[in-house]
Formats: C-alpha cells, structure tokens, sequence
C-alpha cells in the first residue's frame, strides 16, 4: 500500500512518532503554492511553478527530483535566503520572510560553508554567540561535537580533515544551534560512497537523538527512502510536486536490513520511474 | 540525550598543524641563498672596482659606500631622512588603505559606480605619479602634503584592484551561511568579511607599499622635498659619490624591509590561506 497525493489526505497511522516531541505542535512547516522565476520578460526561467506540501513535527522528509528541478531554489525559499515569486513558506505558524530562528541548513559545500580561518570548534560556535553565554556555548560545542563523533577534534581546522569530517562538523553546526527543523541540502553529494553510508546512519542518530524535524534534499533514490519518513518527488522544472510517498519501512533503519526488504525495493522503484518520468517529460518539453 | 556511542570515522585523517621545522627549515635556506647572493654581488661589484672595470670616479667600490654607509648610520642626518621618507610613504600607505576600502566596497558592490568609475579608474592607472609633480609643486610646493598626495595617488591601483577582485570573488555560501544562521553585521563582517577579503588587502598592500616608497623617494629626489631622495640629488651635485650610493643602498634596503614585514605579517594572519598552510586535503 502507498499512500499518495496531498499530504492531508495521507493516513496518520502509517508513521509512528514514538519518542519524538517538539516545542511546536501541529503542522511544522508548510510550503504553499511556491513559485520562483529568474529574470523576467522572454528571458524568464521558471524554475518553480507550484510547489506544495507540509511536514510535520519530527518527520523525517525527503525532497527527491531529477538533476535541475529547482531543489536548491525550494531549499533556498523554505530558509528564508531568497524571496519566492509568489506562494509562500509558513513556519511554526508564520509566513517565512528572513531565515527563521529555529531553522539551520546544512549546505552541500561544506568546504565554503565552514570557515578555514577558525577551528572546529570555533565554527560549530559562531551561529550561537548570539544566543547563549560563554559557558552555555562551550557546553553546547562540546555536545554537538560528541554527537557526530568528533569528540576531541574540535581544536582541528577545517582543512585539516577528511570531506566526511568536514560535514560531520558543519551537522554538529547545525546541531548546536538547536533547531526545531534542519534543511539539508545535497550534504552528503561530495562525500565518497563509503562516507556517505556512514553520514547517513550518523544524521539518522541524531535526528533520533535531537527530536528534530529534518527536511533532506537530495537527487539519490536510495538515500531517499532510506532515511525519510516520506519521500516527496519533483517534476522536472517548472517544478511542482508530483508524488508524496510514505514510506512505511520499519525503524531503526539498517544498510543492510532495510535495503533487503521487498518492501523497500518496492519504493525505491516507485520512485526510480517517477523521476525517471519526470525526465522524460522534461526533455520532451523543453 | 546525546548519542555518545557514535564513533570517529575509521581512518580519518587528523593532521595536526603544518610542521613547523620543516617551515624553518625552507625559510633558513631562502635566508642562506639570499645572504649569499647579496655577498656575491657585492663582492663582485668590490673586485670590478679594484681591478679598474668600473670607474671609481664613478661607481666607488663596495667597501668604499659601506663604510659611509656605517659613518651615516651614527649621523641624525641620515634618521632624519630615513623618516622622512618612511613616515610620507606610511601616510600615503594608510590613506590608500582608507580611500582603497572604500572605493573597493562601492565598486565591488554597486554595479552603477562600477559601470561609472571604471573608465576613470583604468585611465588614472596608467599616469606615473612622477609627471604629477610639477601639478603636486604647484599646489603645495616641495611640502610633506605633495609627497603624500603623490604616493597615494601612485599606490592607490594595486590596492584597488585587488580589493575589488576580493569583493567578487566573495564566498556565497559563506554568506548563505551566515545569513540562515542569523549571525547579525558584526559577526559577519568581522568573522567573515574581512577574513575573506585580507589575502587580497595583504598582496595589494604589498605591491602598493614598495610603489609608495618609490614615489616617496622620486618626489624626492625631482620635486625636492625633504628625505632619502632630495639628499640623493644633493650628494650628487656635491660629488659626494660614496654618500650618494650610501643611500641609493637604504632606499633599496628600505624596500626589503616592507617586504618583510609584509611576509611577517602574513604568517599568522593568513596561516588557514592555502598559499600558506603548506597541507591541503
């Protein structure tokens, strides 16, 4: 059974919250009517045409679509970094205008995103120094670091470490700063495969660990629905939703055993051909 | 609340800071082969003197403008010059740091002052500050004022230029960073701006300050005002040869002086620079 189209309709007993609360009941994030051009006039490059969908408080959500369906443009207008054309963003309640409080991305750059002129430790630090004091902060860089198992590396710089360090230390960032919804965006796309398993499990963890929503952008099918709660696919631009799939494959997921359930060949598939459709449909239109 | 069972990543490469003896090592080297080429050259400037080569009415040997150089060394003449020029070309130095930021922002950030300015600024570049003089007389005479206004004007260039190549190449993500974590002005300017920007400001800076004493020592040594340059022209005049070379020398190790200060500068601030971290991944 799977469930699809408008995220309202879809069954609530075929996800399990158990152990997850957050500070904000109800819907956490809705994404309404979302539309995003480039330039104007003849030169116009529709990107998003209608992008809709919700996620819940401690929903694991991933956003799936062919290469240059607007992922990044939609991450970029849930997180308040750019202002969409029409439609909106509404988080915890209100309409999203400037990048939100409670909301941390994760950037597919981490090499550019984390700053080589401070340590670890230091750049895990920077987004709460507007936050809490000193030793609140320290407390707190101390955790974030335990938890993506750089314990003790946080004297480190940046370019002194492996890829795969570098985006555990750019997760404990967003960690650390203690949001009720993480955006990631494409983060494990430059890591190798080996890596990227290891990533994977570890942001499962934490998600488990945090209590935090996480919307997860991604092109990989498998990393989808390996780690969603839900898989939302996007058409090709213009860009608009084309399946909400729940995925009902038990937790705690595992590399092997999770991906050797029938059941999980089964979404994955399901998901293969819409994309693959998606394309498709893509390159006959444009 | 935290999953401590989380463990490093196997074989994850923890390199500690670029050696340092190895940096030693390279920089002792440098030192060795540029103190022997200093030897060699004036050694060979020595024997060309003493075997009749060079003119001494001319060119006076080594030992000759060294040992005057010792002499000046102990004379309030020869501080008073030094400072002189050191203190205009400093001055000019810290206005093109001043009017250089500025105009770098507007530049960089405004496409309508790119678009306007960039005509004017690509036809001042290339005007030697030296056929401003006789203007730079006119207006001030052989003042403190004209040197000043010369050096900046000279030195401005490889400042701006590339202070506005920084401002474009400016880290997005970085930005998008410190936009979705709500850092605030300070903590992005200070944290994030200025540390992107200072490789860009330390080698313009470099450029522009061995031009800043150039010009010092030209409007000098032309328009007369006071320092190393005016009693250049005067030593000559005088057929004071040994004096003459004896500071043509100190102008030349002035420059190296900047030069390494600059270098010393750019160790500890730019150690994360890929240009000084010697180690990459």
């Amino acid at each position: 059974m799977t469930t699809t189209g408008p995220t309202t309709a879809r069954a609530p007993e075929t996800i399990t919250y158990t152990g997850i609360e957050s500070s904000y009941e109800g819907t956490m994030l809705e994404v309404r009517h979302l539309k995003k051009n480039y330039g104007s006039g003849e030169k116009t490059a529709r990107i998003l045409a209608d992008v809709t969908f919700d996620v819940k408080p401690g929903e694991f959500v991933c956003v799936v679509g062919p290469s240059g369906s607007g992922k990044t443009t939609l991450l970029r207008s849930i997180a308040g970094l750019q202002a969409p054309t029409s439609g909106e963003v509404i988080f915890e309640g209100e309409t999203v205008t400037e990048p939100p409080a409670k909301m941390a991305v994760v950037f597919q750059d981490y090499s550019r995103s984390l700053l080589p002129w401070m340590t670890v430790a230091a750049n895990v630090e920077l987004p709460m120094r507007n936050k809490f004091d000193k030793a609140e902060r320290a407390r707190r860089v101390e955790d974030a670091l335990i938890s993506v198992g750089l314990a003790g590396k946080g004297s480190l710089y940046p370019w002194q470490m492996s890829g795969g360090m570098q985006q555990r230390a750019a997760i404990a960032r967003g960690i650390g700063y203690q949001p009720d919804v993480l955006l990631m965006d494409e983060p494990f796309a430059a890591v190798d495969a080996q890596t990227r398993i290891e990533l994977e499990d570890l942001v499962l963890r934490i998600r488990q660990a945090y209590n935090t929503t996480v919307l997860f952008v991604t092109h990989d099918i498998d990393e989808a629905v390996y780690l969603a709660d839900r898989v939302i696919v996007l058409s090709g631009a213009p860009t608009s939703v084309t399946e909400n799939i729940v995925v009902d494959l038990p937790r705690p997921r595992d590399q092997i055993e999770t991906k050797a359930l029938p059941r999980y060949a089964q979404i994955r598939n399901q998901v293969f051909k819409l994309i693959q459709e998606a394309k498709s449909h893509a390159s006959v239109q444009s | 609340m935290v999953a401590a069972d989380i463990t490093p990543p196997a074989g994850a490469p923890a390199k500690a800071r670029p050696g340092l003896p190895v940096l030693w090592d390279a920089r002792a080297t440098d030192l060795a082969l540029g103190a022997a080429a200093v030897a060699g050259v004036l050694g060979l400037w020595e024997a060309l003197s003493r075997t009749g080569v060079l003119d001494t009415q001319v060119f006076p040997a080594a030992s000759t403008v060294l040992v005057e150089l010792w002499r000046l060394l102990g004379t309030g003449v020869f501080w008073g010059d030094l400072w002189a020029t050191l203190s205009s070309a400093l001055t000019g130095l810290a206005l093109v740091v001043l009017i250089g930021t500025v105009a770098a922002m507007l530049i960089g950030l405004i496409r309508f002052v790119e678009n306007s300015t960039w005509v004017v600024v690509e036809f001042l570049k290339p005007i030697p500050p030296i056929a401003l003089i006789p203007l730079g007389l006119l207006l001030w005479g052989p003042s403190p004022t004209m040197k000043v206004t010369l050096i900046t004007f000279g030195a401005l260039w490889p400042f701006l230029t590339q202070m506005v190549y920084g401002i474009r190449q400016t880290n997005n993500v970085a930005l998008d960073m410190a936009s979705s974590y709500r850092l605030g002005w300070w903590l992005t300017t200070t944290r994030i701006v200025v540390p992107t920007l200072l490789p860009y400001a330390l080698t313009g800076l470099r450029i522009s300050a061995s031009i800043a004493v150039i010009v010092s020592v030209v409007t000098e040594l032309i328009g007369g005002a006071e320092g190393i340059g005016q009693t250049i022209a005067v030593a000559q005049i005088n057929n004071a040869l040994p004096t003459m070379y004896a500071y043509i020398l100190t102008a030349g190790l002035l420059g190296v002086g900047i030069n390494l200060v600059f270098q010393a500068l750019e160790k500890p601030l730019l150690f994360w620079h890929p240009s000084q971290r010697g180690d990459t991944n």
